[in-house]
C-alpha cells in the first residue's frame, strides 16, 4: 500500500503541498483530482523522490519508499517524454532493464506489451515517427513494461481519442485485477467516476475529499435531480430565463437548465415521491431522475468552486 | 527477475549511449570526417614528397663514364630517401648535349673526363664529381703514387667539426616539441568534440522530457556517470585510432628517433589525461546542458567552459611548451581545468616529476568528483525547468535530490 502521509512542500511563497495525505491500496484504482495547480503533479513526483519534501513522508508497504521500491513502480509524468530517435521496442526494453529486469525478460515483456497495445507493426519505428496517440501508448507502456507494483500516471488520458481511452482504461483495469495499485490524475471526471474505485480530491495542496467513490456519493448530503417536463405558464417564464422551476424546496442548487431539461442538487433527505406527485400535478413529466450526486458534483463541492 | 546495485543502471546507460550514439548519424559522420582527415594527412606528404625519391638520368658518351655512374650508385646505395641513377648510351656529344638542354637528360658524361649539365651546382653534379674523384684517388693509391691519408683531405673532411649542443639532445628537443604540440591539438579536439556530445545528449534528454521518466528509476549521478562514460568511450575510441594512425604514419614517413620518443609510458600518460580532462569538461558540459532550454541555447551556455578550455590550451602552447619547468607551469598543473593540457605537455617534455603528475591527477579527480556532485544537483534541478534558460545557481538550489 502506498501512503502519502502529511506531505508538505513550499516553493518560496507558494504552498504546493499542505499536509497532503492519501492512500493507494494494492488492487485499487485511485483517481487523483484537483484544479490546475492544486498540487497533483508535486504529490506524484514526491512518490519518486523527485521532490524534496519539507515535511511528511511517502511509504510503501509500511516503510519509507526506497530506490529499490521505486524500481518496482511505473511512472507516466505529465510532461511526456521518451527518446525521440530510439526505436519503440528498444526503448521499452531499456526502461524495463533500468527497472531491474534481465535482458531477455525485458525484451519479452516489451514485445508482449507492444502487441497488447496494438503497436506491433510500429515496434521497430522511432518514437518520433509515431502518431501522437501511439506515442502516448508507448509512454504508458514504459510505465508498465516492468510489471509494476504501483502505477503513478499523471493525466494518462489527455490527448487520447475515445478508442484510445477505452483501450487505456482496459489496460489499467487489468493491472488492478492483477494486484497493482494505480494512482492517476485526470480532469475527466466522468471517466474517473466510471473507472476508479477510490478518489482523492486535492485543493491548494491539501486532500479535501477522499474515499471510495460509491461511499462518498452515498454519504453526500445532496442528491442529483434531473427533470424533463412541460410546465404551466408561470413556470415557462422561469424556464425562458434559463432558471430551474420553483419546486418549493429549500437548499436547491441549480446546475443546468436547457429548454425543458433541468438539473439540480437537492438535499438528500428530500421526499422525492412527494415531489414527483406535486410535479405531476403541474405538467407532463418526460423524465424524472433522483440519484446520488455525480463525482463532478462532489468535486465542485469539495473545492468550493 | 530483478537485479540491483548502483553500478547496474550506470552500465545500462553506458550501453544505451554506445548503441544509440555509436550508430547515430552524427557519430558516423564524425568517423567519415576522421577518415577523410587521416586520408588527407597521408596523401599530402605523398604528393608533396614526390621529390623525396630522386631519379636522375645520365647520358654516357663513350664507355669511360659507366664506372663513374656505378661508383655514384654505390655511394648512394643506403641513402634515404633513395637515389636512382639511370644511365644510357649516346652516340655523340652533340646529341647528348641537346638532350640535356631539352631536359631529356639530367647530365651527360663525356667519357670519364667531362660532365655536361644544364646548370652547375646540383646534387647529381656533386655526386658524379665525387665519384670520379674517388676513382682517381683509388687509382693513385693503388699505383703507389699517393697515400691513403689523402682520402679525408680530398673528400671534404679536412676539418673535424664540433657542435656545442649535443646533437642527440637538440634533435630530441625538437622532436618533443613536435609531439607535444600534436598531442595538445589532439587532446583539445578530443575533449571539445566529445564534451559537446555530452552537452547535446543532456540537452536532448531535457528537451525531450525523458529525464523525468529516467529519474523516477535512476539517480541523477548514475545517469550522468553512465552518459559521460558511454560517450567518453566512443570519443576515446576515435581519439585512440587517430593517435594510432598518426603514430603509424610518422613511423612510415619519419625516422625512428621520432617514434622512439612516443613510448608506452607517454601514451599511457596521454590516455590518463584525456580521460581526466574529458571527464572534467564533460561533467561541466552536462551541467550546462541541464540548464539550457533548447539545443541552440546549449552552445551559448557552454561558451564559458569552452573559453576556459581554450585558455588551458593556449597557455600550454605559448608558455608551457617552451617553459615546461617554470613556476607558472607548475602552478597551472594543479588547477584542474588547465591541468590536462599543461601536464600532458610537461609529460611529453619529460619535465614534470612523477609526484607532481600523481598529485595533479589526484587534485583533478577530487575536483571532478566534487563537480559531479554539483552537476547531479544541477541536472536534477535544471531538468524540470523548461520555460527558459536557468541559472546554474538557481538550478543547484532548486535541485530536489
Amino acid at each position: 500500500m502506498l501512503i502519502l502521509d502529511a506531505l508538505e512542500k513550499r516553493y518560496g511563497e507558494i504552498t504546493a503541498l499542505d499536509r497532503c495525505s492519501l492512500t493507494v491500496p494494492p488492487g485499487r484504482m485511485v483517481g487523483f483530482l484537483g484544479p490546475n495547480g492544486a498540487g497533483k503533479t508535486t504529490a506524484m513526483r514526491a512518490v519518486f523522490g523527485l521532490v524534496q519534501l519539507d515535511a511528511g513522508q511517502v511509504t510503501w508497504k509500511g516503510r519509507p519508499v526506497s530506490n529499490e521500491d521505486r524500481r518496482r513502480f511505473g511512472y507516466m509524468p505529465e510532461e511526456r517524454g521518451l527518446y525521440p530517435r530510439m526505436k519503440v521496442r528498444d526503448q521499452l526494453a531499456y526502461f524495463g532493464r533500468l527497472h531491474g529486469m534481465e535482458r531477455a525478460a525485458a525484451a519479452e515483456s516489451a514485445d508482449r506489451w507492444i502487441e497488447r497495445a496494438g503497436l506491433g507493426e510500429r515496434a521497430g519505428s522511432r518514437l518520433e515517427d509515431l502518431s501522437h496517440g501511439n506515442q502516448q501508448r508507448a509512454q504508458l507502456l514504459a510505465a508498465l513494461v516492468h510489471d509494476s507494483d504501483l502505477l503513478v500516471l499523471d493525466e494518462p488520458f489527455s490527448g487520447l481519442d475515445p478508442f484510445g481511452m477505452e483501450e487505456m482504461a482496459g489496460i489499467l483495469r487489468g493491472q488492478t485485477e492483477s494486484g497493482a495499485a494505480v494512482l492517476f490524475s485526470s480532469h475527466q471526471l466522468d471517466l474517473v467516476e466510471e473507472l476508479c474505485d477510490d478518489v482523492a480530491v486535492i485543493d491548494r495542496g491539501r486532500v479535501v475529499l477522499s474515499g471510495e467513490v460509491r461511499d462518498l456519493k452515498e454519504r453526500s448530503s445532496r442528491r442529483r435531480l434531473e427533470l424533463d417536463m412541460d410546465m404551466d405558464m408561470d413556470m415557462d417564464m422561469d424556464m425562458d430565463a434559463g432558471k430551474p422551476p420553483d419546486l418549493g424546496i429549500d437548499g436547491i442548487e441549480a446546475l443546468e437548465s436547457r429548454g425543458t431539461r433541468h438539473t439540480m442538487l437537492v438535499p438528500a433527505g428530500l421526499d422525492f415521491r412527494a415531489l414527483l406527485s406535486s410535479l405531476q400535478a403541474r405538467g407532463r413529466i418526460r423524465e424524472f431522475s433522483y440519484r446520488p450526486p455525480a463525482l463532478s458534483d462532489l468535486f465542485k463541492e469539495a473545492v468550493g468552486r | 527477475m530483478s537485479r540491483t546495485g548502483p553500478l547496474r543502471p550506470i552500465g545500462l546507460v553506458i550501453l544505451r549511449e554506445l548503441r544509440e550514439r555509436g550508430l547515430s548519424k552524427s557519430y558516423l559522420i564524425s568517423w567519415a570526417v576522421l577518415a577523410f582527415l587521416i586520408g588527407v594527412g597521408f596523401t599530402i606528404p605523398v604528393l608533396l614528397g614526390g621529390d623525396d625519391e630522386q631519379n636522375y638520368r645520365v647520358g654516357l658518351v663513350g664507355e669511360g663514364g659507366r664506372g663513374v655512374v656505378e661508383r655514384a650508385r654505390a655511394m648512394t646505395a643506403d641513402t634515404d630517401p633513395p637515389v636512382h641513377i639511370a644511365a644510357s648510351a649516346w652516340p655523340d656529344r652533340a646529341a647528348a648535349e641537346r638532350a640535356v638542354a631539352e631536359g631529356g637528360l639530367d647530365a651527360a658524361l663525356i667519357d670519364a673526363g667531362e660532365l655536361v649539365v644544364e646548370e652547375t651546382g646540383g646534387r647529381l653534379e656533386n655526386l658524379l664529381t665525387r665519384a670520379a674523384a674517388l676513382i682517381g684517388l683509388e687509382e693513385l693509391v693503388s699505383t703507389g703514387r699517393a697515400s691513403e691519408d689523402v682520402f679525408p683531405l680530398l673528400t671534404g673532411q679536412a676539418l673535424g667539426v664540433t657542435q656545442t649542443t649535443p646533437p642527440d639532445e637538440e634533435a630530441a628537443k625538437t622532436r618533443r616539441s613536435f609531439i607535444s604540440q600534436a598531442a595538445l591539438v589532439l587532446l583539445f579536439m578530443a575533449i571539445m568534440m566529445t564534451g559537446s556530445w555530452v552537452l547535446m545528449g543532456v540537452t536532448e534528454e531535457k528537451t525531450s522530457r525523458v529525464a523525468e521518466v529516467l529519474l523516477s528509476a535512476v539517480r541523477p549521478w548514475q545517469v550522468l556517470v553512465g552518459k559521460i562514460a558511454g560517450v567518453g568511450f566512443l570519443g576515446l575510441l576515435q581519439f585512440s585510432i587517430l593517435v594510432g594512425v598518426i603514430v603509424f604514419g610518422i613511423r612510415r614517413v619519419a625516422d625512428d628517433s621520432l617514434t622512439a620518443e612516443i613510448n608506452a609510458g607517454l601514451l599511457t600518460a596521454l590516455l590518463i589525461w584525456f580521460v581526466l580532462g574529458y571527464a572534467l569538461y564533460a561533467i561541466a558540459y552536462a551541467m550546462v546542458g541541464a540548464v539550457a532550454a533548447r539545443p541552440e541555447d546549449a552552445q551559448n551556455a557552454a561558451f564559458p567552459m569552452t573559453l576556459i578550455s581554450m585558455i588551458g590550451y593556449f597557455v600550454s602552447i605559448f608558455h608551457v611548451a617552451d617553459n615546461p619547468g617554470s613556476v607558472l607551469s607548475a602552478i597551472l598543473s594543479f588547477i584542474p581545468p588547465t591541468a590536462p593540457f599543461v601536464v600532458s605537455v610537461r609529460t611529453v617534455s619529460d619535465s614534470i616529476p612523477l609526484w607532481q603528475q600523481a598529485a595533479s591527477a589526484a587534485v583533478t579527480i577530487a575536483f571532478a568528483l566534487w563537480l559531479l556532485r554539483a552537476a547531479g544537483k544541477i541536472y536534477a534541478g535544471g531538468m524540470f525547468k523548461h520555460r527558459s534558460r536557468v541559472k546554474l545557481r538557481e538550478a543547484f538550489r532548486s535541485a530536489e535530490f
